[in-house]
């Protein structure tokens, strides 16, 4: 018996060796594949091995491969479907007439000039010596044939040009509109504009453009490109490039501390710490982007003004933009980086005392003692939803010190989560909920102040309603000279601000981390961008 | 075969429901996973492009029309045909399914048979307190503290879910802790049972050896138990570790399915609880076909009439 | 012979002493979690974002979150929201499983058959997969997590109750009660219920730390429990960014919720063993 038991611990023994040995052989086995693969990245990418050296004396040069990775990448790199556009801008694959500049100014692309004949006429004018990437020389009627393709495929094309029609004249390209409208220039900017070759087989898998990187494969997730050595601007600095989409920022970071990745974007400001040392280069800049905390103007509180001047006061947005997001404080709808001047904005400070004063001068008092003040005989509670949108759970963390902050100068906030922000706005239940809405959706303020704040609008979910507001944006509709709607923008903001229409908390800053090695991984204040052509590699 | 329609129709009539009672637009997470604020004309348009205002059951019926047909529809999210977007992931969440389970049996086997041999004594003691502890652990917890062990403490493995087998360790580690601990608790119990059976008393009053009492005889039987087991393990992961597969960016079915869940995209969602569907079914009949094929009573029995 | 009745006689002791010890652990641990918030030294949703992201230390003894919220506080704040959440949802599931079964095994006929078919199916879907598909359409919420979890589960509840009530409706005192005139409330409720608890008891145990995992993987998935209410699932979700910077915010959390589960399960355990031996 016993004899019989030690026999079998040994074969129980023998059998546990030979699982762990057949495993340990299967990852042994295994492990030529992956380093295999190692060597064929390396032909094509700067490998770390020191061994690589030797051969490299032989090549004329070792290529220039870079890893990058992004939180998006469709399923498609058709430019004019829906928002693929985005990735199509940002790989670099392809561009658009005008572009945006980091001063989010326009700025000619592949047009290199262009006048409003009239009200409703645009004429551009398209560069000379631009050519796609299978070699066909760019010009108006090409241009002509892609906007078309734009207007039939994408359902957001109405918003943009209100088409009466596209014409040729030469080297010139003229979009006549409808109805006055000056911010149709600047949404020439917006990627679905990608000026692409019609004629190419497959518009999905390996779309033709004319930027730095043309499109050797796209295969889930993952783009293969290779530099477009005829580019107009000149030759880019680099040979190959794989673009994979990460949709996890925390992943994205790990990839780049492993040397998986050489360049990502957007990552969690948390974790910008990490790369604070010489191996890599962080470059931050201030988005489009602002977290705005929208105000029920006309909820039971908070059609009080006072109420709403008083909250903005209450709120510490230096410590949230510190400790939370990142970035800075917003002094108003517009971040520093748009042209509309904002930092000369008459903001709201941090100053609680000045917060408590304005609510005891307009009789909001705290009359019961509960620590609770009251308006109209009833204790100020206000409901702030929240959604699942967005993913960012920054936007809960600002509502939590928001509630935090409020609560000091007698004012109780309950946060909500809703699962449909849009039925609790029409059932107007809602005093604040959050936003983070691109302020200046294509360079321009234009859509974003009449969407947002336009009495007349339908998606003004807030019930904001001001004259003095309305009649500074019906100017700005009709003005066409860059400088003075510029001029016109800062003084909606002011207004907005004066009005506490809504909360401006904090700009979203932006970022772009990258190896040491990799040179010219400059973040874009403009996020339609990502890839620019200068990008290179110096080891 | 009926059975198989029932559960079709049932689950499937059951989750289209269930959508009609949620408050989540898909309209509105559309926009906002672009990262955009819509207009209220811009969602009205929308939810109509996705025919969300019509009827559930006239979208039920159109579905379900569609499902026969072999069209399951597109994404609200990116409009891509669903069927491809499976066929895509799928082969992604058998390669982890796969492994995990291999890893799983060569190692729940072997410790669950020492744990019943050595029932009550060190080894079944240890491994009790350790398999206690493994079932306890939060699968997202364990994936995260693997995750930080290995890919940032000691940054041995790729934290990237690129497909190959490095980048599959982790997941698989994540996946296996739990389940090799269940698993060795079944085995011991199987075995145990199998071994106060009458007929181990028999071969062992024969001289049969122990060893040749445990593996050829105990073994065997003990094994369809675990079986029966596997197979609706096998038809839980086909479906995707939805919690694993999100950590690791592991690009199967179940981070797809998260995806979509955050998203509200209900038609992947929807085709998703089908697939479910039909993985168990098929599974519990693979269950039974391999019961019949490793019962020889059952066998005979089937022979003789 | 006397030696095997003395080991079974300490066995008896052990498990007896096990249960005692379990129970009195269990009714420590939720007494703790329900009055948390007079425990917790610090305010578990108040903000302070100068605190932000401190390590573990004698003031914070598991450090603070981003918002500067003391994670030990909140852990402790978040075992009333976890226990509380199973607890409703345990309830609701065997009482309504077991109302089910008994009805199915006392009653039989096409309509046990053909509930009993059902509940063969739903047994063997896999729960928590199903379950976080069926959260994810109905939209995020505890209730919604309760309903989606507690869609599937029932069906252990309804199963035992059924086998055990097929089995005692055919025995002697229910024959005599039946034969005494007692109506079939009456049997039901007197005769049948009171056996049928404590195995339903037994298998409500068993279930707390299971289900407890479940809600807090929902949660952590976003489906469950919403911040800033203080969850454990919710939390570690929160940590995930974190991982590197402040790896205090995950790892507290998870073994709160680790440790939790193995209470339970051994408590489920204790209690099976202890009735076992009663019989």
């Amino acid at each position: 018996m016993k004899k019989g038991k030690i026999r079998f611990v040994a074969m129980l023994l023998a059998l546990l060796m030979t699982f762990v040995f057949a495993g340990c052989g299967a990852k042994e086995d295994a492990a030529p594949v992956p380093s295999k693969k190692e060597t064929n990245a390396s032909q094509s990418s700067p490998a770390p091995a020191p061994a690589a050296s030797e051969p490299a004396k032989i090549e004329p040069a070792e290529p220039r491969h870079l890893n990058a990775a992004s939180h998006m990448v469709g399923t498609s790199l058709d430019s004019a479907a829906n928002y693929q556009g985005w990735v199509v801008t940002r790989a670099g694959i392809g561009e658009t007439l005008l572009k945006l500049n980091d001063a989010v100014e326009l700025e000619g692309c592949l047009a290199d000039s262009w006048e409003w004949t009239n009200d409703y006429t645009l004429k551009l004018h398209i560069r000379d010596g631009v050519t796609f990437q299978n070699g066909k020389k760019l010009d108006a009627d090409s241009v002509k044939a892609s906007f078309e393709r734009t207007a039939e495929i994408n359902n957001r094309f109405p918003m943009y040009i209100d088409l009466k029609e596209f014409r040729t004249d030469g080297e010139y390209f003229i979009i006549e509109s409808n109805s006055m409208n000056p911010q149709m220039l600047w949404n020439l900017v917006e990627p679905c504009f990608c000026v692409m070759d019609v004629t190419a087989a497959d518009p999905v898998n390996a779309p033709v453009g004319t930027g730095p990187y043309k499109v050797v494969s796209f295969v889930e997730d993952h783009i293969e490109l290779e530099v477009y050595a005829d580019y107009w601007r000149g030759t880019p600095g680099l040979d190959t490039i794989t673009f994979t989409k990460i949709s996890d920022a925390q992943a994205r970071v790990m990839g780049l501390q492993s040397g998986e990745l050489d360049v990502t974007v957007t990552i969690d400001n948390t974790n910008l710490s990490l790369f604070d040392n010489p191996d890599y280069n962080v470059s931050l800049v201030t988005g489009a982007r602002t977290n705005v905390v929208k105000m029920n103007n006309k909820s039971r509180f908070l059609s009080s003004k006072e109420l709403r001047q008083a909250i903005s006061w209450a709120i510490d947005r230096e410590t949230y933009s510190k400790t939370i997001t990142g970035g800075e404080a917003s002094t108003c709808i517009f971040p520093s980086s748009t042209p509309f001047d904002a930092g000369s904005i008459n903001g709201y400070g941090f100053d609680q005392e000045k917060a408590s004063k304005i609510l005891d001068d307009a009789g909001i008092v705290d009359k019961d003692g509960d620590g609770i003040r009251e308006l109209n005989g009833e204790n100020i509670v206000l409901d702030y939803y929240q959604t699942a949108a967005h993913g960012s759970s920054e936007a809960g963390l600002i509502a939590q010190a928001i509630q935090s902050d409020v609560k000091k100068i007698g004012i109780q906030i309950n946060i909500q989560s809703a699962e449909n922000l849009s039925e609790v706005r029409k059932a107007g239940a809602v005093d604040f909920y959050s936003d983070n809405s691109n302020t200046v959706p294509t360079g321009d303020g234009q859509y974003f102040l009449n969407n947002m704040y336009s009495s007349a609008s339908g998606s003004n979910y807030t019930g904001y309603s001001s004259a003095e507001f309305d009649a500074v944006l019906d100017e700005f509709n009709r003005t066409y000279e860059a400088e003075k709607r510029y001029e016109l923008a800062h003084k909606a903001a002011q207004i907005l601000v004066d009005d506490a229409a809504d909360l401006y908390v904090t700009a979203v800053p932006m970022n772009t981390v990258s190896r040491s090695y990799v040179r010219n991984a400059v973040q874009p204040t403009i996020d339609y961008y990502m890839l620019t052509w200068d990008y290179t590699i110096e080891k | 075969m009926i059975q198989l329609v029932i559960v079709l129709l049932g689950v499937t009539f059951l989750t289209f429901f269930v959508t009609t009672l949620t408050p989540s637009d898909a309209a509105e997470m559309y926009y906002y996973s672009n990262g955009i604020v819509p207009s209220e004309e811009q969602l009205a348009q929308t939810r109509h492009e996705f025919g969300l205002d019509r009827p559930f059951i006239v979208r039920y019926a159109d579905w379900f029309g569609g499902v026969l047909r072999g069209d399951f529809g597109e994404s609200l999210m990116d409009s891509e045909s669903i069927m491809t977007k499976y066929l895509r992931k799928l082969p992604n969440t058998l390669k982890l399914t796969g492994t995990t389970l291999a890893v799983v049996v060569s190692l729940s086997l072997p410790l669950g048979a020492a744990a019943a041999v050595f029932s009550d004594r060190l080894p079944d003691n240890v491994l009790r307190l350790i398999t206690f502890l493994g079932v306890a652990m939060p699968g997202f917890w364990t994936a995260l503290l693997v995750m930080y062990f290995f890919g940032v403490v000691l940054r041995v493995l790729p934290v990237i879910g690129t497909g190959d087998l490095k980048s599959m360790a982790m997941p698989v580690i994540s996946l296996a802790i739990p389940m090799t601990c269940s698993y060795t608790r079944q085995v011991r119990t199987a075995v145990l049972e199998e071994l106060s059976g009458d007929y181990v008393t028999g071969l062992r009053s024969r001289g049969v050896s122990e060893a040749s009492v445990i593996f050829r005889h105990v073994m065997p039987n003990a094994m369809v138990p675990i079986v029966n087991m596997l197979g609706l393990s096998l038809g839980g992961m086909l479906g995707g570790s939805t919690i694993v597969e999100s950590i690791y960016n592991w690009k199967g079915i179940g981070s797809m399915v998260v995806g979509s869940i955050t998203n509200r995209d209900y038609p992947t969602i929807q085709c998703y609880v089908l697939w479910m569907s039909i993985i168990y079914v098929t599974a519990n009949l693979l269950v039974d076909i391999l019961h019949y094929l490793m019962d020889p009573q059952l066998r005979i029995k089937e022979l003789s009439r | 012979m006397k030696d095997g009745k003395n080991k079974r006689l300490s066995k008896r002791a052990k498990i007896n002493r096990r249960f005692y010890i379990m129970a009195a652990v269990t009714v420590i641990y939720v007494v703790l979690a329900l009055f948390a918030d007079r425990f917790a030294p610090y305010d578990p949703v108040e903000a302070d974002p100068a605190m932000s992201l401190c390590p573990p230390s004698a003031e914070h003894l598991f450090g603070t979150d981003k918002l500067g919220r003391d994670v030990f506080s909140r852990i402790l704040c978040g075992a009333g929201t976890s226990f509380t959440m199973s607890f409703i949802m345990i309830t609701f599931v065997s009482v309504l499983g077991t109302s089910i079964g008994m009805l199915c095994g006392y009653f039989g006929g096409t309509v046990d058959t053909v509930i009993m078919r059902f509940v063969d199916i739903l047994l063997a879907f896999p729960d928590t997969v199903f379950a976080i598909a069926v959260a994810g359409m109905l939209g995020a919420g505890v209730i919604n997590a309760v309903i989606a979890l507690g869609l599937l589960s029932w069906t252990g509840f309804a199963r035992m109750a059924r086998s055990l009530t097929a089995s005692i409706r055919e025995r002697g005192f229910v024959e005599q009660a039946r034969f005494n005139g007692a109506s079939e409330v009456r049997i039901l409720a007197k005769y049948i219920l009171p056996n049928v608890i404590p195995q339903i008891v037994v298998m409500a145990a068993m279930r707390v730390g299971g289900t407890m995992l479940a809600l807090a993987s929902l949660s952590y998935l976003g489906l469950a429990s919403q911040p800033p209410t203080p969850e454990w699932g919710v939390m570690v979700s929160e940590s995930r960014a974190y991982m590197q910077t402040a790896p205090w915010m995950m790892i507290f959390p998870g073994l709160a919720l680790f440790i939790t589960v193995v209470v339970f399960n051994l408590f489920g355990d204790s209690i099976r063993d202890y009735l076992d031996i009663k019989k």
